[in-house]
């Protein structure tokens, strides 16, 4: 219970781990794709912009080269850079995930209107510069007749000094070429001695002059901050401490993928390990099973299947047929040589049968010495042939083991009709019973019930009755041969079953092989006590047997219910039943002697059935002998019986003992009792066993 | 000697003259994108006098078709008679100018509108009002059917004016014909083209707008003595005093007067003060009228919103 507990908890830990794991790499798969998805999309966007300003930068230049520019170029690029700088200020993941780098792409945001504004007014200078010149350069195609070099010559020398100027400032953005132009020279030039058109001239060029003078210095640093890169290496700046971020946690997560890697290969690791275990048991727990299902269906001494496979097999079988082979006699082995000899004994049987056995079958070894043979009934064409055929191979087979040469011959019961061992078993008792017949094949009259059924509900019937006290003592009279009358009554045993009244004597076995018998000798024993208690003249005789002298319980009981009342024990005969064995003998005589000491008198019973006995007789202080039934029944009929009778008679009649005849069934028989002179008689002929109710004795 | 220098100077000249004649300076109008439903909704209100505080003014009072969508008015005149104080320019082609109003002080038409809508010499509304015209009249279906919002806001307002100002474009100009090869100009247009580059004209007035795209200074060789709302109104860098956006020239013979303070009251005569403004001079009649001549060919055809109907 606790080892499957703690295999749950790992199952599920193993389990969750995975899991976790799995989760893990797909979340950490996950977020580093957006990682790198969001941070390429920034670090595009950042190449993007600087792109783009770069060709500002380039538009910016043209402007500044070329004499005349389409000024939409460099607004579509302003235009093209701040929508590119508005598409990374409003990236979320930049702004959430890089605050400070945010911050500082603001400052470049700023930089950039700062630049465009500076774009504004270098707009501003390039065109009247770009005009100023132009003009100047018009100017010089159309100079007045008035200025002359031989006439004018430093006016003439000053304006080329002034153009070239110009020129080589443009060209160069160096302002230093300007310095000493000094338009003041024009402006303040004495002009009233010319005529109208150089006048005009002179102040014309010397506004233009100024204009370019005064603004060209502006242009040049205007130009040359607009086109510098400290907003391309801010941005740049920015740009790589981006990168560096990104390579930064690129690091982190390396390790980490390296971590789950490791975790991944450990829970795989576990798994197949695990797996590994789980199938090295399962091939332990494969083998133990293999080996538990062979003892478990074989036997171990003999190799033959046991009596589970046989239960087991016959489910298989369509039409069984069995032979129940036993050893005959197999207990003798046993005792004779030992239960080693007996095992080889055994073996051998089993290893024969399968080689004699020709046809296609199964063995068993079904009890101690009780073989099977198990086979579908079709396939034999002979079940006759194949028994006789096993009785005869050990008929004739001689044994030799350890030495010990004997013979042994075994007797089969054969049936195919279910329960097959018990339906064998029968067939195989009968064979026992019988001398000649070595085997036989069960049929349906040999007994519907066996007589293990017959006994469980004898025994049944006995536990209810002696629980139920419907276990109770009759009356038989017996008489005076001579005068007839009534002297005393013999205490019988009777069994209630059913409202029945049956004699007890079917059920004496069973009762002494459930250790019952003290209870119905008890249950007799009292209720005639309570009959003796009431009725004070009835004289009885009680029943005792071996077993009820040698049960201690039995014997207090008769001690202090019928001996140390004298007025009981006066009116008592015990009947002792004749016993072959010689110990109990020695028993009886005890018995016999304790209650002659009370007065009581002492009967034997049935003598002349079995091993009656002269010599203990004599020895035995007894009062009344009683012949047995089977004697005087046939006391008319057999010469024999009444010569046997007539000699027991006059045997007692030395001894001054008391003669009974039981079994008086009729006139013929008393006639002959009373011809032989045998003291009382008992039987049908007066009375035959009645309660005490209905009995004479309750009269008495 | 000077001969000498004069026809080096000429090579000079020439060898510039073909770096931006070989450029295009000047690109025909190209179409477009906007929103039709918008725009037609935009004509709408861009008509609706109902927008203004005494309810007799509407953009189209001082940008009126009639006028080159502009005033012919010196000083356009408000709600209740108020006086603005500069000249209102045309609105055709207004997409294209890189900022908007005289001094750029509105990045594009949906800021600009809130200038004159607002002010309160123009039609002198608050956004509030606006909002309260918009939601308690028809125009809230309208607008609800296009924006799908219950609530109409200024911000739709403007949208939906500035989505028709965008369609206020004048394609298909002689000019612009010329450029794609599809008409030739006469003699007199060519040679107002030349001057109108070799005077440096197109220095300012470039691009697809020929000009809106710089500020420029009026009165770089002889200033004004005074400028209202210019550039320094905005940035007060001393430099930027009398800074203008430097406005188109499409359709500028349909705007009169001319400069943001009306002084021209013909093309003629603005021409011949731009020159003497910025470059100290003014031309000899007959460049002036070549230069009329080809500024007369920047007229385009209609915008085609105008045809129409709802």
């Amino acid at each position: 219970m606790k080892r499957e507990v703690n295999f749950r908890i790992k199952l599920y830990l193993i389990i969750i781990f995975g899991l976790s794991v799995v989760t893990l790499i797909y979340k950490f798969n996950t977020y580093m794709q957006f990682y790198f998805l969001e941070n390429n999309k920034i670090q595009k966007e950042f190449s993007e912009i600087k792109g783009k300003e770069l060709k500002l930068k380039y538009n910016i230049l043209i402007t500044g080269l070329y004499m005349y520019v389409n000024n939409d170029l460099v607004i579509q690029s302003i235009k093209d850079l701040k929508r590119k700088i508005r598409e990374l200020l409003n990236n979320s993941y930049f702004k959430s995930q890089y605050p400070r780098l945010y911050k500082e792409f603001i400052k470049y945001n700023d930089l950039i209107d700062k630049k465009v504004n500076l774009i504004y007014e270098f707009e501003a200078l390039n065109a009247p510069i770009k005009n100023s010149i132009m003009y100047l350069a018009n100017l010089l195609d159309d100079l007045p007749e008035e200025i002359d070099i031989k006439k004018n010559n430093i006016y003439a020398k000053k304006i080329i000094n002034v153009i070239s100027s110009i020129f080589l400032a443009r060209n160069s953005f160096d302002k230093d070429f300007i310095k000493n132009l000094g338009y003041k020279f024009f402006e303040n030039y004495k002009t009233e001695t010319f005529n109208e058109e150089f006048q005009k001239f002179n102040k014309v060029f010397a506004a233009n002059l100024k204009v370019f003078v005064n603004l060209f210095p502006k242009y040049v640093f205007l130009l040359k901050k607009i086109t510098d890169n400290k907003s391309i290496e801010f941005l740049e700046k920015i740009q790589s401490e981006h990168l560096k971020l990104i390579n930064d946690k690129i690091i982190i997560m390396k390790i980490v993928f390296y971590v789950l890697m490791a975790f991944a290969f450990f829970s795989m690791s576990v798994v197949v390990f695990l797996m590994f275990r789980l199938q090295r048991d399962y091939i332990q727990l494969k083998k133990l099973n293999e080996k538990l299902h062979y003892s478990y269906t074989v036997d171990k001494l003999t190799g033959l299947y046991n009596r589970s496979k046989f239960e087991e097999d016959l489910k298989v079988y369509r039409n069984p047929l069995l032979f129940l082979v036993n050893i005959d006699k197999f207990k003798n082995i046993n005792d004779y040589y030992g239960i080693k000899i007996g095992d080889e004994v055994l073996k051998k049987v089993a290893s024969y049968l399968k080689k004699i056995v020709n046809i296609k079958a199964d063995f068993y070894r079904l009890g101690a010495d009780d073989f099977g043979i198990l086979c579908e009934k079709d396939s034999v064409d002979n079940i006759q042939k194949i028994a006789e055929d096993i009785i005869e191979f050990f008929d004739k087979k001689e044994f030799l083991i350890e030495g010990v040469a004997f013979h042994i011959s075994v007797s089969i019961g054969i049936s195919s009709i279910p329960p097959l061992i018990e339906n064998a078993d029968i067939a195989l008792k009968k064979v026992k019973k019988s001398t000649r017949i070595k085997y036989m094949i069960f049929d349906s009259k040999m007994g519907v019930k066996s007589e293990i059924e017959k006994n469980i509900k004898k025994a049944n019937i006995l536990y209810k009755a002696i629980s139920q006290a419907q276990i109770v003592p009759y009356f038989q009279p017996i008489v005076n041969t001579f005068t007839k009358s009534t002297e005393k009554y013999e205490v019988l045993a009777r069994i209630i079953h059913d409202f029945k009244v049956e004699s007890i004597y079917p059920y004496l076995q069973i009762a002494k092989d459930n250790k019952l018998y003290a209870d119905i000798t008890e249950l007799i024993l009292m209720q005639t006590y309570e009959i003796l208690k009431e009725n004070k003249e009835l004289k009885v005789n009680v029943n005792v047997s071996i077993d009820d002298i040698l049960d201690d319980d039995i014997f207090s009981l008769i001690k202090k219910y019928y001996l140390e009342d004298s007025e009981i024990s006066r009116r008592i005969t015990f009947e002792i039943l004749e016993s072959e064995a010689v110990n109990d003998y020695k028993e009886i005589r005890g018995f016999v002697s304790e209650v002659k000491k009370y007065n009581a008198l002492v009967a034997i019973d049935d003598f002349g059935s079995g091993y009656s006995n002269f010599e203990h007789l004599i020895n035995l202080d007894i009062d009344y002998l009683k012949v047995d039934g089977s004697l005087i029944k046939n006391i008319y009929t057999n010469k024999n019986a009444y010569e046997a009778v007539k000699i027991i008679s006059l045997f007692a009649k030395n001894l001054n003992v008391k003669t009974v005849a039981e079994f008086v069934a009729n006139k013929e028989i008393y006639e002959k009792v009373k011809e032989i002179g045998l003291d009382y008689s008992q039987g049908f002929y007066f009375s035959e066993p009645k309660s005490y109710l209905n009995s004479d004795a309750k009269n008495v | 000697m000077l001969r000498l220098l004069k026809g080096n100077i000429l090579r000079i000249l020439i060898l510039f003259f073909a770096t931006f004649l070989l450029a295009d300076l000047i690109q025909p109008i190209k179409p477009v994108k906007f929103n039709l439903q918008k725009a037609l909704l935009g004509k709408e209100l861009f008509f609706d006098k109902n927008f203004s505080a005494d309810k007799n003014v509407s953009c189209a009072s001082c940008h009126s078709p009639a006028e080159g969508w502009a005033d012919k008015r010196k000083i356009s005149i408000g709600v209740f008679g108020r006086k603005g104080n500069i000249q209102s320019p045309t609105v055709l082609n207004a997409v294209f100018n890189f900022r908007q109003f005289w001094n750029g002080r509105a990045k594009d038409l949906k800021e600009q509108i809130r200038g004159p809508v607002c002010n309160y010499d123009e039609m002198g509304l608050s956004i509030k009002t606006i909002e309260k015209i918009l939601n308690s009249s028809p125009y809230k279906e309208k607008f609800q059917k296009i924006y799908h919002k219950k609530y109409i806001t200024y911000d739709m307002f403007a949208d939906s004016v500035a989505e028709f100002e965008k369609a206020l474009v004048t394609p298909n100009s002689k000019f612009d014909r010329f450029l794609r090869k599809e008409v030739n100009l006469t003699k007199k247009e060519k040679r107002g083209y030349f001057l109108f580059k070799r005077y440096g004209c197109i220095t300012c007035h470039n691009g697809i707008n020929i000009g809106g795209n710089s500020f420029q200074k009026i009165g770089v060789i002889f200033p004004l003595k005074k400028c209202v709302r210019d550039r320094f109104e905005i940035t007060r860098k001393p430099f930027d005093k009398c800074l203008y956006k430097v406005p188109t020239l499409r359709n500028i013979a349909l705007t009169a007067p001319y400069f943001h303070n009306a002084s021209a009251d013909n093309l003629y005569d603005a021409i011949q003060e731009m020159a003497y403004r910025n470059l100290g001079f003014k031309f000899d009649k007959e460049d002036a009228l070549a230069i009329e001549a080809f500024l007369k060919t920047l007229t385009g055809k209609t915008p085609e919103i105008m045809g129409y109907k709802k």
